[in-house]
């Protein structure tokens, strides 16, 4: 597949799902910004990401909710309505948990259109300026997204075979 | 009937969604929570309190959770007949409607689906209080 033919039917539920999460889940409004190619975006701080596997009849694939610890601090300072200033143990695993909701509510919207999806249990990964490989030879989509807290971004790797037909592209 | 002194377990894999669920109980004025990442844990609290005869009368769980799940958890519970009172909520992340309906099959009464605001979970904890009275 080529790297502009992602299949915008696959990408916006993680979309949907990521705004209607943070605004349901942590009271954050998100406005999602064009999707682009991951090699093509500018070079974004990575400091704390949840990583989901996820699988289906035909691909698997990899999904990343990358923060800057500023702006995961300002999200979970939100949710909670407290403030924190440092990512310890006890808000660590919003990354993941907010990512897995996502996806849940992705997948609720990709079972209508047939595509059903496994996922496993997420991995939080935290440090300075993460670089997050994925192991495709397909090009990694990114959808970056705006928040009075901060910026933050999903990265979307899809492998191995074929998205649903009848797809448009981005 | 659960009341605001009644005891309450919490669990999920993710401590922050525990912390939520749990500040969420506390301003409903819920005051006896504990909270667990773990069911194994939970069954072994929920044993313990119905052997000091102060059970348990709510359990809010997360479905998909490491070595025992949501649902195995409320089977487990659902064979006792000292449980058959206790109200059992199934939080979730998971997207297929098929689970709901297992879940209420296998004895919870209530399922609330991630993500969810405050006004979702009163609704859901003022209902299961509601269908017991």
């Amino acid at each position: 597949m080529k790297a502009d033919s992602f299949d915008v039917e696959f990408v916006n539920p993680f979309l949907e799902g990521t705004i209607r999460t943070l605004e349901e889940q942590c009271h954050v409004k998100v406005t999602a910004m064009r999707p682009c190619l991951k090699a093509d975006s500018p070079k974004f701080p990575v400091e704390i990401a949840g990583v989901i596997g996820v699988t289906s009849i035909g691909f698997i694939g990899t999904l990343s909710l990358c923060f800057t610890a500023q702006t995961f601090l300002n999200i979970m300072s939100q949710m909670f309505g407290t403030s924190f200033d440092k990512i310890d143990d006890d808000i660590e695993d919003g990354a993941g948990e907010i990512l897995n909701i996502i996806i849940g509510y992705a997948e609720s919207i990709l079972e209508t259109k047939g595509i059903m999806l496994e996922r496993a249990v997420p991995t939080i990964v935290k440090g300075d300026e993460i670089e997050i490989k994925y192991l495709s030879f397909r090009p990694t989509i990114t959808v970056p997204f705006e928040t009075r807290f901060g910026s933050f971004k999903l990265d979307i790797s899809i492998e191995r075979g074929a998205l649903p037909r009848n797809a448009r592209q981005l | 009937m659960i009341s605001k002194k009644s005891q309450i377990v919490v669990i999920d894999d993710s401590r922050v969604m525990c912390r939520f669920v749990a500040e969420k109980l506390k301003l409903l004025g819920y005051e006896n929570l504990a909270v667990f990442n773990n069911a194994e844990l939970a069954l072994v609290h929920i044993h313990e309190q119905a052997t000091k005869m102060n059970p348990v009368e709510l359990v809010l769980s997360d479905w998909n959770m490491p070595n025992m799940s949501g649902i195995e958890l409320l089977k487990r519970i659902r064979t006792e007949e000292r449980y058959k009172k206790m109200i059992f909520v199934m939080l979730t992340a998971e997207s297929k409607s098929s689970l709901n309906d297992l879940a209420l099959a296998e004895g919870a009464q209530g399922y609330l689906k991630k993500p969810f605001n405050e006004s979702d979970f009163k609704i859901v904890i003022d209902n299961v209080n509601c269908d017991v009275r």
